[in-house]
């Protein structure tokens, strides 16, 4: 904190001791719903002098005194504002924009669109448009942020329908993925179809793949920046909609009026609730079989402004899923639960201590839990009862600082503090049966995550910027602590009008892993923290690229390479589950023995060329990427291809306004098969006898020797699955109403009805002729989705 | 434009019950090659009486077997027949880096390749190597016995009887400990019998006289510490290494050459107790703990697949050596 405040300090005394200079600086929001933007582009016409406008909407540009400067607002999607004033002081200038075309809704739009690539210094970098997200065909028509965002370079799904991310060859435990400052460890519901954000409540989607600016730290592989809306200042606004599988509800609007505004959205899915009475009707007479599933997710904001310095946020997320199962009988009762779900809420301040220098405090609590339940009870015979209970917590506490300082047009610098205590409650058992009665208490695990980091981004020249910053991270676990820092870098130099050539560095440590050892996304699988035995995962990547704007198609064009390479990253040994309840001492065995640390190599070229406004808009995106793993431990030490390797990877996306009312959407699909472990033949595997010397003749004279029956599977991961493809449409039908807008929604998951493999399996088919059976074994492929329709209606007003 | 929800909507619905099933066949173009194997299993230790050499063959999974017992797959445009069981004809031959060798003869009732130790005794410190060459190839592969043995500095033993009258069983239950040998890598595992004098019925005329012999019964150990058997002393240098606790079960059964089973009783004299220790070869660790987890994993569809290790060039199985500490307690 000291260093930070000592940086701080010579950043001020230096731009004091420059040429008489003045700050013109102010928030800038959207007209009616007084929603901050972010991302908007503010300059002088005709020179390099240029900002944005940051995550709250606020910028802020110091220049030399002179009589009067212009400046330009623009945004995409909204008007561009000129404005001339006086510059022989600091001025503070907030700024309205309306959006451009008045025929269509108000959509906050995303972020920097406007702001050409191959203007900044920062590179692998994607901003998803969330309007994009909504016109693009889902899942059952259930819109997802993070499937979308499987669709760019680079970034990659796991399985069939699964949200999880895998970017460069990481994990999808590798991402942090941040919603308003409060991390999200499980962002899936159902099993991994479907992740926890509803678009709607959100305002920006940001990911980044590598150049990972030092505000960010804690993952491997990614970061995904979440924000969501403030709500409406001016008047009450809704948005939801009625979809196969659920409905979701957004209201906005104000508490006073350009002072305060909520945000709440729900989504809930109702499965359950159409199939009760379908199973009530199967069951008879005493006996009864009850089950169902849900998940519900609920989105809250508030915020107020107390004027010019101060502003107030607070926003909440809880999301649960839930399974349960129950059957009764006369004599028994047999009950099954499975619940998992996150919560977190911010509290976020914003002060401004003088036109340079803006800073936002926030202070987070996320809570993540994991819970099964089995119950048995019979009526008659009691020694029967059986009770297990498991559960996994983790309750995260955490203060960050984050400062924007503006010393003059040439810099920009970010600096901040963040301070996390985790404490981890992996796995508390209770089991209960006549046999045994465990009650492995909850041994909490206590640590601390923590951060301080600065960064500039500096124009030294008219073509040349950089982003240098440096994270200092600090984990504190079991007495043993980790003092990592963490360099960072990008470059960008413009080789010509909107073409410049981008090079970038980062190093990154991750204090918390996930132990998965089913690669989809199931519940179970289990985060812990670093520990004495278990050190932090570390990358360094490096990337170069090129950013090339065409202005006039509205396109942009980005052609990356990158390397990257992973030190202790963690896989489950051979052979071990999370949960061991066979054989009476498995308990024992801590999640710290059966994992096991090894190295990751990945490296591959990204093409992307985007369009993000127009009639006609989407992204072809392109990849060719290798990443190999070697742990001392697994495959005998060789390497070997992990699961989620992927040589090629394509992804078409176009979506088409045919006029106001219509608008056609689809996305195209195509990625190499994972790589799998299969048997390719099975033998007896003879152990050392025990009795090596020969027994008593006149006994046993006969050598026994025991083997058992095991399957040979080649080199590990060494069988290809077959490539994945599909092709998803939709259509949208869009109608105004006299108090309401209303859309009707047509999709296709899979039009052509390819059957991409979910998984393989080994199989008999046993035919009989005379009296010879014949049983022919055989590979089996399963497919999870066939061509699946679904349709929807929305509503807004 | 006006019906044109209303079609979408019918439309869908028809395209829902076009469906048809998820699951294919793989075809045979597509499939892993997988090619029969010859699979050798031999361990060796200078204090052995006899060599063994157990020779079967992998089966490919994929493919058709009859109950006439014989199999074929299809790989490409080739159709390869084989047969399981373990082979007999095939050449063994155990040689020394000095150019000893010996041929190993089969012997068809044991179903192994087998010789007395005394015509080619094995050496600590000597590597070895062992090919086997039968109609589907020849095999290979090599091991080194460790030179040093760690001898046992402690043991516990205690008894239980559980049972009546004739039907009681005696049951030992047995620990030790040795010290690491210093300054190498080194990999443990170890072996229990009793030696136990027990009443054998034999029919004399019409009646059974139970006579005292010494039968030797071998230890076990339970699933959850089994996986303990197999130890390495990485991180712990020169330290004591505990063995898991085993047990020995006198049981009051035993087979005949002829397969029948006859009850005997214990005889209530004092037994021979044998511990060992074994200073394996890592190819003798490596092997045993993968077939260990293999076992730990079974019937658990999300558990990763365990590999099995194996040192023979262009087979299967292990040839592993080891050299031991043998620790006789009378008790």
């Amino acid at each position: 904190m000291k260093l930070l405040y000592t940086l701080l300090f010579f950043c001020v005394s230096f731009s004091i001791f420059a040429q008489t200079r003045f700050t013109v600086s102010g928030y800038i929001r959207e007209k009616g719903s007084q929603e901050q933007l972010i991302g908007v582009n503010v300059y002088l016409p005709n020179s390099s002098v240029a900002t944005t406008s940051n995550t709250y909407g606020f910028y802020s540009l110091t220049l030399p005194a002179q009589d009067s400067v212009t400046l330009i607002f623009s945004f995409v999607g909204y008007q561009r504002i000129e404005k001339r004033i006086g510059f022989r002081q600091s001025t503070e200038l907030n700024i309205i924009l309306e959006p451009a075309n008045q025929l269509q809704e108000i959509v906050v739009s995303a972020r920097k669109q406007e702001e050409k690539v191959s203007e900044t210094a920062q590179m692998s970098q994607i901003d998803l448009p969330v309007q994009q997200i909504k016109k693009i065909p889902a899942f059952l028509g259930e819109k997802d942020v993070l499937k979308v965002l499987q669709l760019m370079p680079g970034v990659q799904k796991g399985s069939e329908g699964q949200s999880g991310i895998y970017v460069r060859g990481g994990g999808a435990d590798q991402n942090l993925i941040i919603l308003d400052d409060a991390i999200v460890y499980n962002a899936s519901h159902l099993f991994g179809f479907f992740s926890t954000f509803n678009g709607d409540a959100l305002k920006s989607v940001e990911l980044t793949k590598g150049g990972f600016p030092a505000r960010y730290g804690g993952r491997l592989s990614s970061v995904i920046d979440l924000n969501m809306k403030e709500g409406n200042k001016e008047k009450l606004h809704g948005e939801g909609g009625i979809g196969l599988i659920s409905s979701r509800l957004t209201l906005e609007g104000p508490i006073k009026k350009g002072k305060s505004s909520f945000l709440i959205s729900a989504r809930r899915t109702y499965l359950d609730v159409i199939a009760k009475p379908f199973i009530a009707s199967q069951s008879s007479g005493e006996s009864r079989d009850m089950g169902g599933y849900y998940f519900y997710d609920l989105n809250a904001k508030l915020n107020y402004d107390f004027g010019r310095k101060d502003k107030v946020y607070i926003s909440g997320y809880f999301g649960q899923d839930r399974f349960y199962a129950e059957s009764k009988d006369a004599t028994s009762n047999n009950e099954s639960k499975l619940n998992w779900g996150n919560s977190s809420a911010t509290l976020r301040w914003n002060h401004l201590f003088n036109e340079k220098l803006f800073a936002n405090t926030s202070f987070i609590l996320s809570r993540y839990q994991f819970g099964i339940g089995s119950f048995f009870s019979d009526t008659q015979q009691s020694s029967d009862n059986f009770t297990l209970k498991y559960n996994s917590i983790i309750n995260d506490i955490g203060l960050k600082s984050d400062f924007d300082f503006f010393p003059d047009h040439r810099h920009s610098i970010r600096m901040g503090i963040a301070a996390t205590r985790h404490r981890f409650i992996p796995s508390a058992i209770v089991l209960r049966s006549n046999q045994l009665n465990l009650d492995k208490a909850a041994n909490p695990i206590d640590v601390l995550e923590s951060g301080v980091y600065g960064e500039d981004t500096w124009k030294i020249t008219d073509k040349f910027k950089v982003n240098l910053g440096l994270r200092l991270s600090y984990f504190l676990a079991q007495q043993k602590s980790y003092f990592r820092p963490e360099p960072r870098f990008s470059a960008a130099l413009k080789l010509a009008e909107d073409l410049s050539a981008k090079v970038s560095y980062a190093e990154m440590n991750q204090f918390v892993h996930l132990l998965s050892n089913t690669g989809i996304g199931l519940p179970t699988d289990l985060w812990v923290p670093t520990t004495r035995k278990v050190a932090p995962q570390n990358s360094r990547q490096i990337a170069a690229g090129i950013a090339k704007d065409l202005p006039k198609q509205n396109l942009t064009l980005t052609i990356e390479g990158y390397y990257k390479i992973m030190h202790n990253i963690l896989a489950y040994k051979e052979g071990s589950t999370f949960l061991s309840l066979d054989g009476l001492g498995a308990q024992e065995v801590s999640w710290e023995d059966n994992v096991t640390a090894g190295k990751g190599w990945s490296y591959g070229g990204e093409f992307l060329l985007q369009r993000k406004v127009g009639t006609f808009s989407g992204w072809v995106g392109y990849t060719l990427s290798w990443t190999q793993w070697q742990f001392p431990e697994l495959n005998f030490g060789k390497k070997y291809y992990p699961k989620y390797d992927r040589r090629h990877d394509i992804s078409v996306v176009g979506i088409y306004e045919i006029s106001p009312k219509i608008t056609l959407s689809g996305t195209w699909v195509y990625g190499t098969g994972n790589a799998l472990t299969l048997p390719v033949s099975s033998y007896n595997a003879y152990v050392d006898r025990f009795n090596n010397s020969r027994r008593p003749p006149t006994i046993v004279d006969r050598i026994t020797w025991g083997s058992q029956r095991v399957n040979e599977y080649g080199d590990k991961n060494s069988f290809r699955a077959e490539a994945y493809h599909r092709l998803d449409l939709g259509i949208q039908f869009h109608k105004k109403l006299k108090r309401h807008e209303r859309t009707w929604e047509f999709s296709v998951y899979n039009a052509y009805n390819r059957k991409n493999p979910f998984f393989y399996n080994i199989d008999s088919e046993v035919s009989t002729t005379g009296t010879t059976t014949q049983t022919k074994m055989v590979l089996k492929k399963y497919s999870l989705f066939p061509i699946v329709p679904a349709f929807s209606y929305n509503f807004k007003f | 434009m006006r019906y044109c929800i209303q079609i979408l909507l019918i439309g869908m619905l028809t395209g829902l019950l076009a469906c048809d099933s998820l699951i294919t066949t793989v075809p045979e173009s597509k499939l892993p090659r997988g090619a029969q194997k010859l699979v050798m299993h031999s361990y060796i230790t200078p204090q052995d009486t006899v060599i063994l050499v157990k020779l079967t063959t992998s089966s490919p999974l994929l493919g058709v077997y009859t109950n006439n017992g014989f199999g074929y797959t299809i790989v490409g445009k080739d159709t390869i027949f084989y047969t399981g069981g373990p082979v007999d004809n095939a050449r063994v031959v155990l040689s020394d880096s000095k150019q000893n060798s010996v041929v190993i003869p089969y012997n068809k009732t044991d179903a192994v390749y087998m010789i007395d130790a005394r015509r080619f005794p094995i050496k600590a410190g000597e590597t070895y190597t062992l090919t086997a060459e039968a109609t589907l190839g020849k095999i290979e592969a090599n091991c080194t016995v460790p030179v040093e043995v760690a001898p046992i500095t402690e043991y516990q033993i205690d008894t239980t009887s559980v049972g009546q009258g004739e039907g009681v069983v005696k049951t030992f239950n047995i620990n030790f400990k040795w010290q690491d040998i210093t300054d190498q890598p080194n990999y443990y595992s170890t072996k229990i019998n009793v030696l136990a004098t027990m009443l054998v019925p034999e029919a004399r005329g019409n009646q059974y006289v139970y006579n005292p012999r010494l039968i030797r019964y071998n230890g076990y150990w339970t699933e959850d510490v089994a996986h303990e058997l197999y130890q390495s002393d990485l991180n712990r240098d020169g330290k004591t290494i505990e063995s898991p606790k085993g047990i020995v079960s006198l049981y009051s059964e035993i087979v005949r050459a002829n397969g029948q089973t006859y009850p005997v009783k214990f005889g209530g004299q004092k037994s021979i107790v044998t511990l060992e220790v074994l200073n394996t070869d890592k190819n003798y660790y490596n092997y045993h703990r993968s077939v260990r987890n293999n076992n730990r994993q079974d019937d658990n569809p999300f558990a990763e697949p365990v590999p099995i290790f194996s040192n023979v060039k262009n087979g299967l199985g292990c040839f592993a050596a080891s050299n031991k500490s043998v620790l006789k307690v009378v008790y």
